[in-house]
C-alpha cells in the first residue's frame, strides 16, 4: 500500500457562505466545484405566509425535458429555502445577502434549473393585476359563488385570494364605453384560461377550477 | 404562489476552486474508485482563522448502503493565531472511495489548502504483492529497455 500525500487548494470566490461538497466520485453530483454557469433567483419579494414546499425545474445538461423536483419547506426564513434546496443532490444552493436584495444562487455545470415556486400545495391564490379602463366597467370574482371581490369604474385591480383544491373559482363582469383585453393565465406553466378583447358593452363569465400546486392570475389592460 | 425565474450567466469564475496540483480535481474524481485512499491525517491551511475551525462531515456508505456519516471536530487552540491545523483521522473510517464525500461551508472569498496524507489501494497492488517491480521485469525479459519508463504507479509530485 502506497503513502500519498494529496495537496488540494480551495477558494470560495463568491461573497457569501457556500456548502461544499469535496472528494467524491464523478457520481457525486453535489460536487459542484469549478462550475462556471450560475443560477442565480432574486427572492427578494418573499415573504413567508404558510408556504410549505418548494418544487423546481431542473435538468441534465444537454437535455430538453424539465423535471420537476420537489423538497419540504423547513422553516421560514430564506436561508430556511437555501438550507431545504441542499438536502437534494442538485448541487449546492447559496443566499446572497446584500442588504437590499437577496438572492439564491448555484453553480452548476451538471444540472440546469428553471422557476422555482415555493407555496402551499393546499392553497390556490388568485392575483390581480391591471386596472379597468372605462366608466361602466365591472369585474367580480367568485369561489364557490361566493363573492370576493367586485372592481367597478376606473380603477387599479389589485390583491390575492386564495382558494382551496378543486374550489370553482369564476372571473365574470360586463365591459364600460371602451371594453378591455382580459387574460386569465395559470402560473407556474404560463397556461392561458382566458385571454382577448371584450368588446364594449358585453357581459362575460369565466368559471374554471382551482388545481393544486398552480396560481393564477387575471390582468386587465387596454 | 411565489414563483422565481432564474437568471442565467456563463462563462463565470467557478465559485468553488479547486485545484490539484499536476491533475485537474476532474482527473481526481474520474480515479476515485479504481484508486482508494484511506486519509490517515490532513493538513489544513486558510487565509482565515474561522475556516479551518469548525467540524467537517464526511459521508461514507457500506457495502449495504448504509449512510454513514463521521463528523470530524477540529477544535483550534484558543490562543491559536495561525490559521492552520494538522487534523489526524487514523481512528476515523475517512475513506476515498468515488462513492464516499466531504461536506463543510466555506467562508466568503477565503482559500483554503488541504493536503491529504494518505495510503492509497489499487488493483495493480494484488499484482505486486505477489511478484513486485512486474514491468521492470517484463522489460528485462523481453528486451525493450526502458519501455516503461513513462509508467508510474503512482500520481506524479506525490511521495511513496
Amino acid at each position: 500500500m502506497f503513502k500519498e500525500i494529496i495537496p488540494i487548494s480551495i477558494q470560495n470566490t463568491t461573497s457569501s457562505s457556500l456548502p461544499v461538497n469535496l472528494l467524491g466520485g464523478l457520481g457525486i453530483t453535489q460536487d459542484n466545484s469549478n462550475a462556471t454557469t450560475a443560477y442565480v433567483w432574486d427572492i427578494t419579494s418573499y415573504v413567508y405566509s404558510n408556504e410549505t414546499l418548494i418544487e423546481f425545474q431542473v435538468r441534465v445538461v444537454g437535455t430538453t425535458t424539465w423535471t420537476i423536483a420537489s423538497v419540504g419547506l423547513g422553516g421560514t426564513t430564506k436561508q430556511d429555502i437555501v438550507n431545504s434546496l441542499n438536502t437534494l443532490p442538485y448541487g449546492s444552493f447559496g443566499l446572497l445577502d446584500t442588504g437590499l436584495n437577496q438572492y439564491i444562487f448555484n453553480y452548476n455545470l451538471l444540472f440546469e434549473f428553471g422557476y422555482i415556486n415555493i407555496y402551499n400545495p393546499t392553497i390556490v391564490p388568485t392575483t390581480f393585476t391591471g386596472a379597468l379602463i372605462s366608466v361602466g366597467d365591472i369585474l367580480s370574482f367568485d369561489i364557490n359563488a361566493v363573492n370576493q371581490v367586485t372592481f367597478a369604474g376606473i380603477v387599479p385591480l389589485s390583491g390575492t385570494y386564495n382558494a382551496a383544491v378543486g374550489d370553482t373559482l369564476n372571473v365574470y363582469g360586463i365591459t364600460g364605453a371602451i371594453g378591455f383585453t382580459l387574460k386569465i393565465e395559470q402560473y407556474p406553466d404560463a397556461i392561458i384560461i382566458a385571454g382577448g378583447f371584450i368588446p364594449p358593452l358585453t357581459p362575460f363569465t369565466y368559471p374554471f377550477i382551482a388545481v393544486s400546486t398552480k396560481n393564477y392570475e387575471v390582468n386587465v389592460s387596454p | 404562489m411565489p414563483s422565481f425565474i432564474p437568471f442565467v450567466s456563463v462563462g463565470l469564475p467557478p465559485a468553488i476552486s479547486v485545484t490539484l496540483t499536476n491533475i485537474t480535481y476532474g482527473q481526481f474524481r474520474e480515479s476515485l474508485g479504481s484508486y482508494v485512499y484511506k486519509v490517515d491525517s490532513f493538513y489544513i491551511y486558510s487565509s482565515n482563522l474561522q475556516q479551518i475551525q469548525g467540524s467537517l462531515g464526511f459521508t461514507l456508505f457500506d457495502s449495504n448502503g448504509n449512510q454513514n456519516i463521521e463528523t470530524i471536530v477540529h477544535p483550534i487552540d484558543a490562543y491559536q493565531y495561525e490559521p492552520a491545523l494538522f487534523v489526524d483521522t487514523n481512528d476515523k473510517n475517512v475513506i476515498l472511495n468515488g462513492n464516499s464525500y466531504a461536506t463543510f461551508t466555506m467562508l466568503p472569498n477565503t482559500t483554503l489548502l488541504l493536503r491529504l496524507y494518505c495510503e492509497r489501494k489499487t488493483d495493480g497492488d494484488e499484482l505486486d504483492s505477489f511478484s513486485p517491480n512486474n514491468f521492470i521485469k517484463l522489460e528485462d525479459k523481453l528486451s525493450i529497455g526502458d519501455f516503461f519508463d513513462q509508467y508510474q504507479n503512482i500520481i506524479p509530485a506525490t511521495i511513496t
